[in-house]
């Protein structure tokens, strides 16, 4: 059964771009949220098992966001995808739980190997 | 050892034995009489009946005797099959009655008969009594039911004359041979039980020895079926031990005594068939080298269509089979002492220990069927012999799996020793590591960096370069075993400390892929204070995972001093931010006009001021106010700056300008705050005195650029007023020129060095000639200073350069005389001349009509040179005038 894919940005353009590169995937995108609290929302009615999450977001913020949705469902996998302008956000998300994270501007290469880690974790 | 348990074993069988008194088996039946009354029969012995007993053919006599037919007289025990009776041959098949006497004289008690196989149905009595039967014998194949199992008869007392007479009925259609097979043997009823209890004893001790020695070597055939002997030998023990069974007293049938008689006799039969070949192909295995294969093909070759037979063909039939068979056996048997003595002679592990056991085989088979040929008399011996060989054959499987255990133990040793030179080897490597190490101890101190290595556990190993220390400014204790985060901890702060601790559970997640723990590295050109220095340091901290199947097992961290690069660096950006602001400033010197240049200069003047102003120790204003007040004119410089776009200004009024934001939203600001407000400004003044400085020498370039290759005409255009002033002056005249459309643009440049020619002189000729005094003009009516205009026009394919006054114009009088003083033309035609002509006469070389040595006309060399000058380049003259009005020389060039 196809994972089901939750994307979290703020910006249209890098939705669209995460949308388009996941689509090489055996995934469902169940929906894509463009701040933290609609992030939130979304992660709780669709229950995905895949989450790209953005970190700098109006409302509630990427590692607030993270740290709630760890919170409710741990098993649910987290890709941060962000740019390392703050190693210590990064470093702090990744240590709240996140699988993996993705650097801004996002390459299609770097999504298929981050989505290949996850799929070969989660298929164990 | 193995001597012990060969007497412990004949000891055995000796009790399970019978013995046979000497004296005793003298006695032989003589005319169907057997005659016992001479000696006694002591109650452990037992007598054979053997002898010669009455025998009457195809006759059932009476119980008590009496017959109808004469008797004969044949050997007992024996086969009635063959002998002479009427001059004919007796056949297998048929019926009799066998008689005996037996004379018992004072022997008394109760006794016994041991009655043997007898082939293959019998009814036997005793003075008239039946006391033993077996099957149903009869006259005819179909009424008769064969059966054939030894038993123990007990006898009626005797007559009172001590006899005791036998008959027995006997049919065979069934075997081969018929008739009292074996030994009757009379005794005391007691020892006769006694002895037939201890036959079937032996019979269940071989068959439960035999069945388990063949289990045994069965099992350890399953645990290692690459050894088919156990295989041979198991079933070879499982068929001798049914044997057991199925012969002699036929114990299986005592036991069961519906067993079929003639699955017994099969039985007997296939134990036998079956047995040689599986013995040959042990003795195969075993002597590979001494047993030929095709001897092997040979025994199997005979054993199954012989096993086959016994299997579907009546007992009738099959029993013939058994005489030949028993002849392969020999030469079987030979053939395998045969090889067997070659394997002794060929040192055969074993061979010696077969030999025996063969030996007795051989020798219990061949006395049995020498006794069943009458030959001898011995009792059964071929299960002994059997046991015995099996005995031998166990043994040598046993030396075979000593052999191998022997050869485990040595390879065990082996290995041992393997082990043991293995551990040599690992204690020579670690001393060649250590030492290596060593080695690398001395690589490591001569490295320029510092290195060393955190676990696992994110613990700093034990080896560090020298460098390390001195880096780090800590000593080696402060480092080796401790957590990583707390050497960063250490010599940093608590944030990065903590950076760092959440870093390296990134670096050890083998998920990570390395430029991502690359670039999440936070220990990367941090600034620190020396432990022990106190100096500032930059240093730069880079991590190389050692990647293994089960994970990240450790990090080389390599930490570098990089304070000089950074440094230079700097300072090599400082020097590269200067050389790309001037860069800019020639850049924004060319793309700018100067007047815009000096609009900027303006438009900032009074916001400079300002600055100056409020920046000044005798204003009396508070700090705050003096503050925003600077802040104003900064951004207005700023905003200046952006309008005329010179970048770089701006960029240093923005700098400025967000450092007094700051300083605007302190609460509690202070006089040293002025110190920030006072060096910002030096900056800017720096970048505008710069900007200055560069303006001036640009424009200094330009100009002296311009002078060389200036066009001709702007030349002109800008030195005409000049010279105009000039002449002004010393004349004492009023005069200011007016273009109109003068300039390169509208000149073609060819033109240019004869115009320039032409208007000089045409201007000064205005100015000398034309243009009135200011008073005179006044007196005219005319504006004080005069208008001198030079414009250009185009007109079809004419290019029209105009110079025109407003002065008095030409005087036709003065030109008239002057032509005359030159010698110009005749007086007289001077007179006559119409003005227009008088006036082309100033174009004549050596006309002029100013004042002698007037500096600004009238040098002969006049307007002579413009008529020349304009001929050059092609062009033409019209002159217009008005006496009193103005003065108008048009020059009419070519465009094209």
């Amino acid at each position: 059964m196809a994972l089901k894919v939750l994307i979290v940005d703020d910006s249209q353009i890098m939705r669209d771009v995460m949308t388009k590169f996941l689509g090489n995937f055996d995934l469902e995108i169940a929906a894509t949220a463009r701040d933290g609290e609609e992030a939130l929302r979304l992660f709780a009615e669709t229950e995905p098992d895949l989450v790209t999450l953005d970190i700098t977001m109006p409302k509630i913020d990427g590692l607030a966001a993270l740290k709630e949705m760890k919170k409710m469902r741990p098993e649910a996998q987290v890709i941060i995808v962000s740019a390392i302008n703050d190693k210590s956000v990064v470093l702090k998300a990744l240590d709240a739980g996140a699988a993996l994270f993705i650097n801004k501007p996002v390459s299609e290469a770097a999504v298929r190997s981050a989505i290949e880690k996850v799929l070969a974790q989660t298929t164990r | 050892m193995k001597a012990f348990s060969a007497a412990a074993f004949f000891a055995l069988l000796s009790l399970l034995s019978t013995t046979y008194p000497a004296d005793l088996a003298k006695i032989k039946a003589e005319h169907a009489v057997i005659d016992f009354s001479g000696t006694v029969i002591a109650q452990t012995d037992t007598v054979a009946l053997d002898g010669r007993w009455n025998f009457y053919w195809r006759e059932f006599i009476s119980p008590e005797g009496y017959a109808r037919t004469q008797p004969i007289e044949v050997p007992v025990r024996g086969t009635w099959k063959g002998l002479p009776y009427e001059k004919t041959v007796l056949p297998a098949d048929g019926w009799a009655s066998y008689q005996l006497l037996i004379l018992l004289g004072q022997n008394r008690g109760d006794l016994a008969l041991k009655v043997g196989n007898i082939g293959t149905a019998y009814q036997l009595f005793a003075n008239g009594v039946l006391i033993a039967s077996q099957g149903a014998p009869a006259v005819s194949a179909d009424q008769s039911v064969p059966r054939t199992i030894p038993m123990l008869a007990k006898l009626p007392p005797p007559d009172a004359a001590g006899r005791i007479l036998l008959v027995a009925h006997i049919s065979n259609y069934h075997d081969r041979h018929g008739g009292i097979w074996q030994t009757m043997r009379l005794g005391h009823a007691a020892d006769m039980l006694r002895t037939v209890n201890n036959e079937y004893a032996l019979a269940a001790f071989l068959f439960g020895a035999i069945f388990l020695i063949g289990l045994h070597h069965f099992f350890m055939f399953l645990r290692r079926t690459a050894d088919v002997s156990n295989l041979a030998f198991a079933l070879l023990c499982v068929l001798l031990a049914v044997r057991a069974l199925v012969e002699g007293n036929r114990y299986l049938m005592v036991l069961l005594p519906d067993f079929p008689w003639v699955w017994n006799s099969r039985l007997a039969y296939l134990t036998f068939y079956a047995a040689l070949p599986l013995s040959v192909w042990f003795l195969r295995i075993v002597f590979r080298r001494q047993f030929h294969k095709w001897v092997f093909f040979g025994a199997i070759a005979v054993s199954l269509p012989a096993c086959l037979a016994v299997l579907i063909l009546p007992p009738r039939l099959y029993t013939e089979t058994l005489t030949g068979f028993q002849i392969f056996a020999l030469l079987m048997i030979l053939y395998g002492i045969v090889a067997v003595v070659r394997a002794i002679f060929a040192g055969e592990r074993g061979a010696r220990t077969l030999a025996v056991g063969l030996a007795g085989l051989f020798a219990g088979v061949t006395i049995d069927i020498l006794t069943v040929a009458n030959i001898l008399n011995f009792p059964e011996l071929s299960p002994f012999g059997l046991i015995g060989f099996i005995l031998s054959q166990s043994v040598l499987l046993s030396m075979r799996q000593e052999d191998a255990y022997t050869r485990l133990e040595t390879l065990a040793g082996e290995n041992r020793e393997l082990i043991e030179s293995m551990e040599v080897k690992i204690i020579e490597r670690t001393a060649t590591i250590a030492e290596l190490s060593a080695e690398g101890d001395a690589v490591l101190n001569a490295l320029n960096e510092g290195v060393f290595l955190i676990n696992r556990e994110k613990i700093v190993g034990n080896k560090f370069s020298q460098k390390i220390f001195e880096i780090l400014e800590l000593e080696p204790e402060e480092l080796s075993g401790k957590p990583f985060a707390d050497i960063v901890l250490k010599i940093t702060g608590e944030d990065l400390s903590e950076d760092a601790r959440l870093f390296l559970n990134v670096l050890f997640n083998a998920n990570m892929e390395d430029d991502m723990v690359e670039q999440l590295n936070p220990l990367r050109k941090i600034h620190i204070r020396g432990l022990k220095s106190g100096t500032e340091k930059i240093i730069d901290f880079s991590f190389t995972r050692q990647r293994r199947k089960q994970g990240i097992m450790g990090a080389f961290v390599s930490c570098k001093d990089i304070t000089a690069d950074e440094t230079l660096k700097a300072e090599l950006e400082e020097r590269e931010t200067r050389a790309n602001r001037q860069l800019e400033i020639v850049r924004t010197l060319f793309s700018i006009n100067p007047e815009a240049l000096q609009a900027f200069y303006g438009s900032i003047e009074n916001e400079i001021e300002d600055i100056d102003s409020a920046l000044s120790a005798e204003s009396s204003m508070d700090l705050r106010s003096r503050i925003e007040q600077v802040y104003r004119a900064t951004h207005t410089i700023k905003g200046s700056a952006q309008l005329f776009k010179i970048g770089f200004i701006a960029d240093q009024a923005h700098a400025y300008e967000t450092r007094l934001q700051e300083l605007m939203q302190d609460a509690g600001l202070q006089n040293l705050d002025m110190i920030a407000v006072h060096m910002g400004y030096a900056e800017l003044q720096k970048a505008l005195e710069e900007f200055e400085e560069m303006i001036r020498k640009i424009l200094q370039f330009q100009r002296e650029a311009s002078s060389m290759h200036m066009n001709a005409i702007d030349v002109l255009r800008e030195s005409l007023p000049k010279m105009v002033n000039e002449i002004c002056e010393k004349l004492g005249k009023k005069a200011a020129l007016r273009y109109e459309n003068f300039s390169a643009e509208h000149i073609p440049r060819r033109y240019a060095p004869a115009l320039r020619d032409a208007l000089v002189q045409c201007v000064r000729n205005s100015l000398a000639h034309s243009v009135e005094p200011p008073e005179e003009r006044i007196k005219t009516g005319k504006p004080e200073s005069a208008e001198i205009l030079i414009s250009v026009a185009k007109k079809d394919d004419e290019l029209i350069v105009t110079v025109r006054d407003d002065g008095k114009s030409f005087d036709i009088d003065a030109i008239r005389r002057r032509a005359g003083e030159k010698n110009l033309r005749q007086h007289s035609d001077l007179a006559a001349m119409a003005d227009q002509d008088l006036i082309n006469l100033v174009f004549m070389p050596g006309f002029s009509t100013a004042a002698p040595g007037g500096a600004f006309a009238g040098r002969g060399a006049g307007m002579d040179i413009v008529a020349k000058k304009i001929r050059q380049i092609g062009g033409k003259i019209r002159i217009a005038w008005g006496r009193g009005q103005f003065t108008e020389f048009a020059f009419v060039l070519p465009r094209k």
